[in-house]
């Protein structure tokens, strides 16, 4: 929102960006990520500034015919191909693309180059589902260990002792936050500009000692074990799957890569299962 | 809605992009060799990053 003095009185006015927007290749996980946000941010209070962005963007994917090596998007429904949540989806089928529309926004997207597109032929959509076929069985035996997560983070069953371990070997750097589609909590900034201020939400990381630090100096969450068990019921307990029918990760493995320590969520959510953290 | 199924050549996939930037911003985020997401946009990489 801006902030401006009129001479009397603060004037206060939501900033809104209604610009047309495309995400061109998204991958997968990048795609359910936003659909994870969109379902979040329509809840009551909706956030219209999101929602006016979201609604003006649009999102072409690129199924992913050669997954990543962390990645572990078959356990969360995100890919490698996606069957929903995207406006596009391209296939790179060599000489070719397919394309899949799958919203009334792609279809604007491909219409306004209607000569460009053929129909495809059943011989290039068999194509298509012997490349998924072919990536899924990369992924090897599907086994996905958030069920049991779930169970144990939803009822408590997680004692104290192992999220004090496990976040012995968080360095509180934020970067799992940072490159995690699903994440968004985020501060608030008064940016002066034009004689006036800029209120601003900048990304933020809830693995930080001050992100819940209150005026009064009291920290609800000043142990690093509390706020890693913050964030892994945030991802993982099933009251969040009840409210948004999916669990908040969608094993992209970006945590994997960028953790400095070793707490990223495969780590975690194993050790929660198995009820021990590896020394 | 049912996914209704094209196909594009992907010799025309520059003159499609350029369409859509004629619609509006397009932004590109493509995954490096390493898994790793690079930021790139026709419009001006600093847009994103």
């Amino acid at each position: 929102m801006q902030i401006k003095h009129n001479g009397k009185r603060h004037e206060v006015e939501p900033i809104f960006d209604d610009s047309p927007r495309v995400l061109f290749n998204t991958r997968s996980c990048d795609a359910k990520g936003i659909v994870f946000l969109t379902r979040m941010h329509e809840m009551e209070p909706a956030d219209a500034s999101y929602l006016r962005r979201a609604h003006n963007l649009t999102v072409v994917s690129l199924a992913c015919t050669n997954p990543c090596p962390s990645g572990f998007c078959v356990c969360t429904n995100s890919g490698p191909f996606l069957s929903d949540g995207y406006d596009v989806q391209l296939t790179d089928l060599g000489e070719s693309y397919l394309v899949e529309v799958g919203s009334q926004k792609g279809h604007a997207t491909v219409s306004c180059a209607q000569s460009l597109f053929r129909p495809a032929t059943e011989s290039e959509i068999g194509q298509r589902k012997r490349l998924e076929a072919e990536a899924r069985n990369r992924f090897g035996e599907e086994t996905c260990h958030f069920a049991s997560a779930m169970r144990r983070v939803s009822t408590g069953r997680v004692p104290d002792a192992l999220w004090e371990k496990m976040s012995d070997w968080c360095l509180e750097c934020g970067a799992c936050n940072f490159v995690c589609p699903t994440c968004y909590c985020f501060s608030v900034k008064d940016l002066g500009r034009n004689g006036g201020w800029v209120r601003c939400r900048m990304w933020d990381s809830c693995q930080y000692t001050a992100f819940t630090l209150e005026a009064s100096g009291h920290n609800p969450r000043a142990e690093r074990k509390e706020r890693m068990k913050r964030r892994f019921f945030h991802k993982v307990s099933a009251q969040y799957y009840q409210r948004d029918a999916t669990v908040g990760c969608v094993g992209c493995g970006r945590c994997i890569k960028a953790c400095l320590g070793t707490t990223s969520m495969p780590a975690v959510v194993g050790a929660i299962r198995k009820g021990k953290w590896h020394e | 809605m049912q996914p209704t199924i094209f196909t594009l050549e992907k010799r025309d996939a520059t003159q499609w992009l350029e369409i859509l930037l004629s619609l509006g911003e397009v932004i590109a985020p493509v995954r490096g060799s390493e898994g790793d997401v690079i930021f790139s946009t026709p419009t001006g990489a600093d847009d994103v990053l």
